[in-house]
């Protein structure tokens, strides 16, 4: 029983993730919202479904699931938050504190993006 | 209460699905991806706890896998061509 | 030494994705593994990571509590009206020896940490551009991020990169921010 509940909350946390999605104005707002709770709920998810099933063979894929998923979600977040930064530079409606573009980052520094500068 | 788990995610999944159609740049509709792959594995986890088979586990292990690369891809493609 | 730890894990992964410890899944993981490594070529530097376990008790407890408090913020910041967001993108410069796997591992654990998120890394020197959701206090989101890049060089860094912790620094390096 506390076993479904945890899954459940991983649920629920992948459902505020979809909403912080849906809610926030900025992509890169988005990303925070997703990261952080769809990675936790997922955890959550496959842990309590290993708590729940008994077979070793399943405790190794969900094992594996769960660190995969640990490994590439903030990888792949931090690629779109850069290739996004990159194209457009953040939202400065937002009052913002900018220290990358004034710090002079070469931005397109592996020789294959076309577009130039923002 | 795996009932509920199903209708929770179902219920991200249309929020993730909202922003896929709606979202302005492709950078919204990349992470919108990635969150349906998530709740996809999450579902197909719930499922195993329902039918107490882990017989499409190794499913979730492989659209973890699949889904970062193409992320990743599409992120270059973001940086190159602009959102 | 670090290409047959990369081999081991392979095997470890392979056999796990067929759930079965037999003759047959570890015969093959192993060759699947050597003939992967052999196709690839071998990474530039192979730093000596240590792992002191009291260090990575802390840093996991740390690292815990953190993606904890960060989905507790994150969860209110859905619910309140949604005007409050304030982003920005500060630099956060980092210990001048840390090696190549735990700046990537530390922009890891950044990225699920409350309102942080890396959007650039810059090697030369070792900096992070870190985007931050709701930017009040800028010297706070450094000292957090350098708090956590402390507890993983403690927990995982080489006896050189602790050594150089525990130095009192010269002053003025730390002071100036990015110029």
């Amino acid at each position: 029983m506390i076993v479904e509940a945890v899954v459940l909350l991983g649920a629920v946390l992948i459902l505020l993730a979809a909403i912080g999605v849906v809610r926030f104005d900025d992509v890169l707002a988005r990303m925070h919202a997703l990261t952080k709770a769809s990675t936790l709920g997922v955890l959550l998810v496959l842990v309590g479904a290993a708590l729940y099933l008994s077979n070793a063979n399943d405790y190794t894929s969900l094992a594996l699931a769960a660190g995969l998923q640990l490994l590439t979600s903030p990888v792949s977040a931090h690629l779109i938050g850069r290739a996004t930064y990159r194209a457009e530079g953040i939202d400065h409606r937002l009052d913002v504190v900018d220290e990358l573009a004034a710090s002079g980052v070469d931005r397109a520094d592996d020789g294959d993006s076309a577009a130039g500068d923002g | 209460m795996i009932a509920a788990t199903f209708l929770v995610l179902l219920a991200a999944g249309v929020g993730f699905g909202y922003r896929l159609a709606r979202g302005p740049s492709l950078a919204d509709r990349v992470l919108a991806v990635d969150g349906l792959l998530i709740t996809g594995v999450a579902a197909i986890a719930a499922d195993a706890m329902r039918t107490g088979r882990g017989a499409f586990l190794p499913v979730a292990v492989v659209i973890t896998l699949v889904g970062f690369v193409s992320t990743a891809i599409v992120a270059r493609y973001i940086e190159g061509r602009g959102a | 030494m670090k290409r047959y730890l990369l081999a081991l894990w392979l095997v470890v992964a392979w056999v796990a994705m067929w759930g079965r410890l037999s003759v047959a899944n570890v015969a093959s993981g192993v060759l699947v593994a050597l003939g992967l490594l052999a196709l690839l070529p071998p990474a530039g530097s192979q730093p000596h990571y240590v792992f002191r376990p009291v260090a990575i008790v802390r840093f996991v407890a740390y690292f815990l509590r953190q993606l904890v408090v960060a989905n507790a913020a994150l969860t209110r910041e859905i619910v309140t009206p949604r005007d409050r967001i304030r982003t920005g993108v500060i630099a956060v410069p980092m210990e001048e020896g840390i090696s190549d796997g735990l700046l990537v591992f530390l922009a890891n654990a950044t990225a699920l940490t409350p309102g942080t998120m890396p959007i650039e890394v810059v090697r030369d020197p070792p900096t992070f551009y870190v985007h931050v959701l709701h930017l009040h206090d800028v010297e706070a989101v450094r000292d957090e991020v350098r708090r956590m890049e402390h507890l993983v060089i403690r927990a995982f860094g080489s006896k050189a990169a602790v050594a150089a912790l525990d130095r009192p620094e010269p002053r003025g390096r730390r002071d100036e921010g990015p110029s």
